[in-house]
């Protein structure tokens, strides 16, 4: 199992100036997994995660993604970006095209795939989410909840091997939350690695295969969510799961 | 179909705006209570104390500014003709002016007239870089020539003198052999009879003896037409060879400059207002006379062209460069890349933004470009696009920086690059936030080209003020002149406005 890990974590830092945020985090994630990061605010599961795409660029250690070290200067970082996705709290689509050309934008000028080709592609993948006839309109004129159906049909549409979910539904109002967790459910089915930053409980519970607690700037646990959730070991999860549940 | 209709809504609007704006100009236009009163200078005598009228830069100018210690006041135009212009609508009392274009004025104004006494005797000259003595010699040789021998007299009695006037054409030699090259002379045509447009064509007693001097020395004429006080500063910066625009040779102007011997005396003379009010002129005649006489009206459409062409190319200049130290400044701000270029880009910005337009197109003419001979028009493209980019820069940098950072930060997750991001993503979002802005400033950057005059471009501006220094009439060919800049930023801001609802409806 350990051999195929796709991302490979070692030692990453990440300070903003004087403020250390990471201290060091390693571990390894592997094909398929879907990894919840838990953790109290402010403790660095968001720039973690943002590290893993280097849309923040770390300060120490490395990233080594399918055995391609993102963090070295020689490394074309858009070429591996191409198979991480990421999904974002709110939303970021382009609000100047289309829900259609939101998805095929990238495909079609990163991978040069035949417009008809992706065309399609991403009919499916609104047909999937149930958002077929907003294929013409704008995201301005789309709710929270299909917004961010739209976000994660956009990263599907590159066919990535890892999606980084960053807090997906807490932009969401409460009756959106549910749409959105179900096609993060369907997905987990799929096989596809998935890295998600949440407060979801119900859905780390449920759906993820490892859950990863994140507290100040390291893995202070990292286990089943059977074990995290009913035999948390670590003090601060223990504090931190009272509170929330 | 609700377009069209929209649109003639529009139109009509427009319409009523301007019959608006147009009745209550021309209700005010038409009288002041003064312009019937004779004026009170009425010896030299009364000058002092008085309002004196001359055209900036001219002797006129030089001699009567002793009067300012003696309470006058002087206003200075810049053409001859908006002194006469204010001295008929009673704004001044008298205005300075040399004897022949004096006698030109007073002609077609029944209400004015030329005090009897000369004020000064002045002789004119053509002026010549101090660094080019040997030219002055050829045309000091050229003019005792032209003297001696009764060609100069004739040329000014072609001009000057009822009982001779248009008897005596100066007629260039055939077969002249002109292979001592160019003579560049500068001059202000709105001074006749000794250079004034006619039929599109700039004539005139100095122009005569400048082909009669080429002649002679075997010369091809090349004429400039430009501000008289600019003359000074194109023959010192070699712009032109020499000066040629009824100039009289004054202690001020020998320090900077040199003066040929002189090629014919003038006098100075004082019109005033005699009181007989002016003739009236039904508004059908006024019409004709500036714009369908002598071809008039194709001042304006000339001039329109111009405009248009200076404005296009300095737009299309000002959007490229604009967008390009947007791009570099807000990646400077977004990446900490470019420190220096970001500093000298700044610095830049700082110079274009912090100088007036039209000292911008000065210096670019005399300065930059003073030793080459480049086309103006080319020069008021440059410097009006090299100011517009300043404020398209600024512009642009706020609307990209005004595009959420979640859009860049999407751009770059789904894998383009830098550059890539944003030009999918970036530019567009921010090109429309700022289309408002970009089409003031466009609206600002052609009405801006009005100052293209000052360095002898006949643009829409001054294709009026050349009316109005021939027909001596200031209410025609100014509200021509604004109606046509009127309509050209009602088109320009009707495009826009279709560009921005466009790019608008992409987002309901």
């Amino acid at each position: 199992m350990k051999s195929n890990a796709i991302i490979e974590v070692r030692e990453l830092k990440k300070s903003f100036g004087k403020n250390e945020i990471l201290k060091g985090i390693t571990t390894d994630i592997h094909k398929g997994e879907v990894v919840v990061i838990l953790g109290p605010s402010g403790c660095g599961k968001s720039t973690f995660l943002r590290c893993l795409n280097m849309l923040e660029k770390p300060t120490g250690g490395s990233v080594i993604f399918d055995g391609v070290d993102l963090t070295a200067s020689s490394t074309n970082i858009n070429e591996q970006r191409e198979k991480i996705m990421m999904v974002f709290q709110h939303f970021n689509l382009f609000p100047h095209l289309t829900i259609l050309e939101n998805l095929t934008i990238a495909p079609r000028k990163l991978k040069k795939i035949p417009a008809d080709e992706i065309n399609n592609k991403a009919m499916e993948l609104l047909t999937r989410v149930g958002l077929q006839d907003k294929s013409d309109s704008y995201p301005n004129q789309l709710s929270g909840g299909q917004k961010q159906r739209v976000a994660i049909c956009r990263a599907l549409a590159m066919e990535p091997e890892v999606i980084l979910f960053d807090e997906p539904t807490s932009a969401l109002d409460p009756e959106m939350v549910g749409e959105v967790l179900e096609v993060m459910k369907q997905l987990a089915g799929s096989g596809i690695t998935m890295i998600c930053v949440t407060h979801e409980m119900g859905f780390a519970r449920e759906v993820a295969s490892r859950v990863m607690f994140i507290d100040n700037g390291v893995i202070a646990e990292d286990d089943t969510p059977q074990e995290v959730f009913s035999n948390p070991k670590h003090p601060r999860l223990k504090e931190f799961l009272s509170k929330i549940v | 179909m609700n377009i069209t209709k929209s649109k003639t809504e529009y139109l009509r609007r427009m319409l009523i705006i301007l019959m608006i704006f147009m009745v209550p100009l021309t209700l005010f236009s038409c009288k002041s209570k003064k312009e019937s009163e004779p004026s009170k200078v009425k010896t030299i005598d009364d000058l002092p104390g008085a309002v004196i009228g001359v055209q900036l830069g001219t002797t006129g100018d030089i001699f009567v500014s002793d009067y300012e210690k003696e309470g006058s006041t002087i206003e200075r135009y810049n053409k001859a003709a908006d002194a006469v212009q204010a001295l008929k609508l009673g704004k001044i009392d008298c205005v300075v002016i040399d004897k022949a274009p004096a006698d030109a004025f007073v002609k077609i104004n029944s209400d004015l007239s030329i005090l009897e006494e000369n004020f000064a005797v002045e002789e004119y000259a053509i002026c010549i870089s101090k660094e080019n003595p040997e030219l002055r010699e050829k045309l000091n040789s050229a003019i005792a020539k032209l003297k001696a021998d009764g060609t100069l007299d004739s040329i000014i009695s072609n001009y000057i003198g009822d009982s001779t006037k248009g008897k005596s054409p100066y007629i260039s030699p055939e077969n002249v052999d002109r292979s001592n090259g160019t003579l560049n002379i500068a001059t202000n045509a709105t001074f006749e009879p000794y250079e004034y447009i006619e039929k599109g064509e700039i004539i005139g007693i100095d122009i005569d003896i400048a082909r009669a001097i080429c002649d002679i020395l075997g010369m091809s004429l090349e004429i400039q037409d430009i501000e008289f006080d600019s003359i000074i500063n194109a023959v010192q910066s070699g712009k032109a060879d020499v000066g040629v625009s009824g100039m009289t040779v004054t202690e001020d102007r020998l320090k900077s400059i040199d003066f040929t011997d002189s090629y014919t005396t003038a006098t100075q003379v004082i019109i005033v207002r005699n009181g007989s009010g002016a003739a009236n002129v039904s508004l059908k005649e006024k019409f004709e006379n500036n714009f369908i006489e002598d071809d008039r009206w194709k001042y304006i459409t000339d001039g329109v062209l111009v405009t248009l062409e200076i404005s296009f190319f300095a737009v299309l200049i000002g959007v490229v460069l604009g967008f390009l130290i947007a791009i570099l400044r807000s990646t400077c701000d977004k990446t900490g890349r470019f420190k220096l270029l970001n500093l000298i880009l700044k610095a830049y910005l700082t110079i274009i933004r912090g100088t007036p337009t039209m000292v911008q197109l000065l210096i670019i003419y005399y300065v930059i470009f003073a030793s080459t001979n480049v086309d103006k028009v080319f020069v008021a493209v440059i410097a009006f696009g090299l100011n517009s980019s300043a404020y398209i820069a600024e512009i642009v940098r706020s609307g990209i920086m005004s595009v959420d950072a979640g859009q860049f930060e999407a751009g770059r997750s789904l894998g383009f690059n830098y550059a890539q991001t944003m030009r999918y993503f970036i530019l567009p979002q921010a090109f429309k936030n700022v289309l408002p802005a970009l089409c003031n400033e466009f609206i600002v950057l052609i009405k801006e080209t009005s100052i293209s005059g000052y360095i002898g471009i006949m643009d829409l501006t001054r294709g009026g003020d050349y009316i109005r220094s021939r027909t001596y009439e200031a209410f025609m060919p100014l509200i021509a002149v604004a109606l046509v800049y009127l309509v050209i930023v009602v088109v320009l801001t009707s495009l826009v406005s279709r560009l921005e609802k466009r790019l608008k409806n992409n987002e309901k």
